[in-house]
């Protein structure tokens, strides 16, 4: 009773408070009184994420100096860069990948998951079980793999030219679709298991209705099953489209310079040219871009058709 | 011939038969419905019908014509799910115009018949709601109704009632039935709920075990049921081991009985089951006397007011009577008896 007396107290005060206090009390201090085992998490995401990600912050607004050193400022220097043709001309070419590699996977990865669901209790286990060993696969073991496969001493170009579909083996990578081919291969798994409750919460009764009522297997998918997974689906998207954005090693492996990334971009500038203002900057940027996805990510989830009507 | 025919139908699942050695006849317009226990093959045989699964061996005609091979989708049939598989992301209306859809209807044609399918099912003025807006009964009703908007020659109910509450479930069925009687469409109901079956059919598929048990009309299973497992199933039944001793007569427990008949293919002293509804024995003093009687004592009597149960235990053969109050024999627990098994009403089963 008298706890309850206390909140109700506490309260009133929020109400009329700004935002920010608001947002403070209601977000962090409230829940965590309520429930004090979020202190742990709490204090790891504060020393690990929170603390970086501010000093990340203020060093982006720093002042370089040339010879691989900077010192502490203010200034909008490195964010007037994004507008140079460099910067403009590299994140164009990961929203390119990252948009496209998303697409095609998903092209993949929705039928394949949507039958696997269909299908008995064992194979479908043992086709999950598959996709995860593949998803255990780091993404170097599967670019360069791919180069293997890519590339002309042993790639499958030999199988073409031993069908008779081509004159001589040749190298498929370095190059932009060998990149764009190496990014979707790299999501399906993920796309496979973000896919997947929504696939199995599809009732059968519902594309089997739809074949009574004279629609063929193809149709029902279309009229029924994508509509049901739309929400899914953008949810899915816009997770890989974040992953790829993300990508280093496979671009750095499969692609030509014109074919740079954004994440190599970064490590260039901090790593190579020691220029950790922009470097920061740049990350900092991109942090955002990948956050306002995630929370559009929990919005779409939350008008999730699938399992309720 | 003009109706669904079902020719040596069998249908496997790996090592488990679903359904096996299934023939049966279903005129043009009649009401049937398959009625046994969960996992009897019932589901199974609907969905053979609508395609739904394949038959191992078998044939499906309908009107004369083998439609074994064709698929679902061009079958002409309309059928109501157990989950009623209403489309979420669609509305009442874009709900039961969905098969008109697909045969390319315009769109003003589709809203006419939407709203005549609705007005049919008694549901007007909701075709432009949102399928989880409707209660229970509502949804019902839009999935029949978009199971009838091809006017189908075939019409499927798989358990369509058993989500609704006792009170509506039996006003949808007496509405049911009427619906068909008006359509006039050949229609198959799957239930386990004998009353639900006997209520609407013109005639009841008892299954078990994969197997077609009896098919008649309700009353006549009821009177006469083939095997002891459709007399238990259909309403209560007092089941007891017997021996076929010459004519039509049996010997229970050391004790000559009448009956109303024997089935065919007896041989003397062949093990039979004589199955007797509670309503059908009496309860009388032990002094009486009289043919097809057995001593016993009385163990139990409930008396629920409508119906009096009064429970006899002959020398180990356990016996109910039930009476309406009027007749109700003036016994207690404890009291010696002797309890009538009427010859008409013994109705004598292979064991």
């Amino acid at each position: 009773m008298n706890e309850l007396q206390a909140t109700s107290d506490s309260e009133e005060p929020t109400r009329a408070g700004s935002l920010p206090a608001r947002f403070l009390l209601d977000g962090i201090v409230r829940p965590l009184r309520r429930f004090p085992l979020a202190l742990f998490p709490t204090f790891m995401l504060g020393v690990f994420f929170v603390v970086p990600f501010c000093i990340m912050v203020v060093i982006s607004f720093w002042h370089r100096i040339e010879s691989k050193t900077y010192e502490p400022g203010f200034e909008f220097t490195h964010y007037e860069r994004f507008f140079s043709p460099l910067f403009t001309s590299h994140l164009w070419v990961s929203v390119q990948f990252s948009v496209l590699a998303s697409i095609f996977c998903l092209l993949v990865a929705v039928p394949f998951t949507y039958f696997i669901s269909r299908f008995r209790r064992r194979p479908q286990v043992f086709s999950l079980v598959f996709i995860l060993c593949v998803l255990s696969l780091s993404e170097v073991i599967i670019a360069y793999s791919l180069s293997v496969a890519l590339g002309r001493p042993a790639g499958i170009t030999n199988v073409l030219v031993w069908v008779g579909l081509m004159e001589q083996p040749q190298s498929l990578f370095p190059g932009y679709f060998a990149t764009l081919f190496g990014l979707s291969y790299f999501n399906i798994p993920f796309a496979v298991l973000v896919l997947y409750p929504a696939c199995t919460r599809l009732d059968r009764e519902l594309t089997e209705a739809a074949q009574t009522l004279g629609a063929t297997p193809v149709r029902s998918f279309f009229s029924i099953v994508l509509p049901l997974l739309e929400h899914t689906i953008l949810a899915a998207f816009i997770l890989l489209f974040v992953f790829t954005m993300g990508a280093y090693v496979t671009p750095t492996w499969l692609g030509r310079p014109e074919d740079t990334m954004m994440a190599q971009l970064i490590t260039d500038q901090a790593l190579q040219r020691g220029n950790f203002p922009f470097a920061a900057a740049l990350a900092f940027f991109f942090m955002t871009v990948t956050l306002v996805l995630s929370l559009t990510t929990v919005w779409l989830r939350r008008g999730d058709q699938v399992g309720r009507a | 011939m003009n109706g669904l025919e079902l020719h040596d139908i069998t249908k496997r699942f790996g090592a488990v038969t679903a359904v096996t050695d299934i023939n049966l006849t279903i005129p043009q317009g009649r009401f049937i419905s398959f009625l046994g226990p969960s996992g009897c093959g019932k589901t199974t045989l609907l969905r053979l019908i609508a395609g739904l699964e394949v038959p191992t061996t078998g044939n499906i005609l309908l009107d004369g014509e083998d439609m074994t091979p064709r698929p679902t989708h061009q079958r002409n049939i309309g059928m109501v799910f157990q989950s009623l598989a209403l489309f979420p992301h669609l509305s009442v209306g874009e709900n039961i115009t969905y098969a008109l859809k697909i045969r390319g209807m315009d769109r003003g044609a589709r809203r006419r018949k939407a709203d005549e399918l609705l007005d049919l099912v008694r549901l007007p003025g909701v075709a432009d709601r949102n399928i989880r807006q409707l209660s229970g009964g509502q949804r019902q009703r839009v999935a029949i109704a978009r199971a009838l908007a091809l006017e189908p020659k075939l019409f499927l109910l798989d358990e369509p009632l058993s989500a609704l509450d006792a009170k509506l479930r039996e006003e949808m069925q007496v509405e049911l039935r009427m619906l068909q009687e008006r359509l006039g469409i050949t229609t198959i109901i799957v239930t386990h709920d004998q009353r639900e079956a006997m209520t609407m059919s013109d005639e009841v598929v008892v299954m078990s075990t994969a197997r077609i048990q009896q098919v008649g009309p309700p009353l006549e299973i009821y009177r006469n049921p083939a095997t002891a497992f459709v007399a238990e199933f259909i309403g209560t039944s007092n089941l007891v081991a017997a021996r076929q001793a010459g004519g039509t007569r049996v010997e229970i427990a050391g004790t000559m009985f009448d009956t109303a008949g024997l089935p065919d293919g007896l041989k003397p002293d062949d093990a039979v089951v004589v199955s007797i509804r509670p309503e059908d024995v009496h309860v009388f003093p032990e002094s009486s006397q009289g043919p097809n009687r057995l001593p016993g004592q009385v163990t139990f009597v409930r008396d629920v007011g409508a119906s009096v149960e009064t429970f006899v235990d002959c020398d180990g053969l356990q016996i109910v009577a039930m009476a309406t109050p009027k007749d109700r024999p003036d016994v207690r627990k404890g009291d010696r008896v002797r309890v009538e098994l009427p010859a008409e009403s013994c109705i004598v089963v292979k064991a």
